[in-house]
C-alpha cells in the first residue's frame, strides 16, 4: 500500500498542476480579450485613426501584463454626421505574458494570446 | 477460519490503485468542466459586449428627416440600422446576430458567440442581449 501511495501521489500532484495551468491559460486568454475591448473602447473616443491607435495601445497595455502588439492598420470607419451614421473601430491585438512555475509540465516561457474587439463611434464624434 | 496477515495484504493489493483511478477520473472531469465553464462564461461576456456595441450602432443610426423635424427616430429605411449592427458583429469571429428587434425608438439585439468544446456534447456557446434607445441629438 505504501509503495502504491508513493507512486500515485506524484501523479495526483501533476494532475493538480495541470488544473492550475489550465486556469492560468484561461485567465490569460480572458485578459487578452479584455485588453482588446479596452483598446477598442478607448479608440472609439478618438477622432482620427492615428489617435485611435495610440489610445488603443495605451488602454490595452494597462490590462495586459506584458507587451501588446496591435495588428496594423486598425479598421477605423469614420462616422458621418450628415446622415447620422455611426462609425466603428476594430482592434485586433496580441498580448504576451510570461508563464512560469510549471516546469514539470512545460518550460517557463512567454505565452501569447489574441483578442479582437469592435466599438461603435457615435456620429457626433466626426473629425 | 483465520486469515493470516500476508493473505490479508494480498487481498488489499491494488485497492489503492483502483481508488486513485476513480479519483483521477473525477478530478479530470472537474478540471474539464471548470475549463470549459470558464470558456462559456467568457463567451457569454463577449456576446453581451458585442450585443451592446451592435445595439448602440443601430440605435445611433438616426433618420435625418425625423431629426430635422425635431424628433429622433431610428432609421428603418433600407435596413440601415441593421446593416450598422451587422457591420459590428461581422468583424468578430464566431459571432452572429440571433435576434434583431427594431422600432423607431429602440433596438433589441441578441448575439450568439459560438464555441467548440473538447468535451463531447457540451455546449459552450455564449448568448447575450442588449437594448438601446434612439439618442436625441436635440437634447
Amino acid at each position: 500500500m505504501t509503495t502504491e501511495l508513493a507512486i500515485l501521489m506524484p501523479v495526483m500532484l501533476v494532475i493538480s498542476l495541470v488544473a492550475v495551468f489550465v486556469v492560468n491559460v484561461e485567465r490569460h486568454g480572458t485578459r487578452a480579450q479584455q485588453a482588446a475591448d479596452a483598446g477598442a473602447r478607448a479608440a472609439s473616443l478618438q477622432r482620427s485613426p492615428q489617435e485611435a491607435r495610440q489610445a488603443a495601445q495605451q488602454a490595452a497595455e494597462a490590462v495586459c501584463r506584458g507587451p501588446v502588439v496591435i495588428d496594423d492598420p486598425i479598421v477605423f470607419v469614420e462616422p458621418v454626421a450628415d446622415t447620422y451614421t455611426p462609425g466603428s473601430v476594430r482592434i485586433s491585438l496580441s498580448c504576451t505574458e510570461s508563464f512560469t512555475g510549471f516546469e514539470p509540465l512545460v518550460q517557463s516561457s512567454n505565452r501569447t494570446e489574441w483578442g479582437v474587439a469592435v466599438a461603435t463611434i457615435e456620429y457626433w464624434r466626426t473629425p | 477460519m483465520t486469515i493470516s496477515q500476508a493473505q490479508q495484504t494480498d487481498c488489499e493489493r491494488g485497492s489503492i490503485t483502483v481508488f486513485f483511478v476513480v479519483i483521477a477520473i473525477a478530478f479530470f472531469a472537474v478540471v474539464s468542466l471548470v475549463s470549459e465553464g470558464s470558456r462559456r462564461l467568457g463567451n457569454l461576456s463577449r456576446a453581451e459586449d458585442i450585443a451592446s456595441e451592435a445595439a448602440r450602432a443601430a440605435a445611433a443610426t438616426l433618420d435625418p428627416n425625423s431629426v430635422s423635424g425635431g424628433s429622433s427616430f431610428i432609421d428603418l429605411v433600407d435596413d440601415r440600422a441593421r446593416k450598422q449592427a451587422e457591420m459590428i458583429v461581422d468583424d468578430i469571429p464566431d459571432a452572429e446576430i440571433e435576434r434583431f428587434d427594431i422600432s423607431p425608438q429602440r433596438v433589441f439585439v441578441v448575439v450568439r458567440v459560438r464555441g467548440t468544446s473538447f468535451v463531447p456534447g457540451l455546449n459552450i456557446d455564449g448568448v447575450g442581449s442588449h437594448e438601446a434607445f434612439a439618442f436625441d441629438p436635440t437634447s
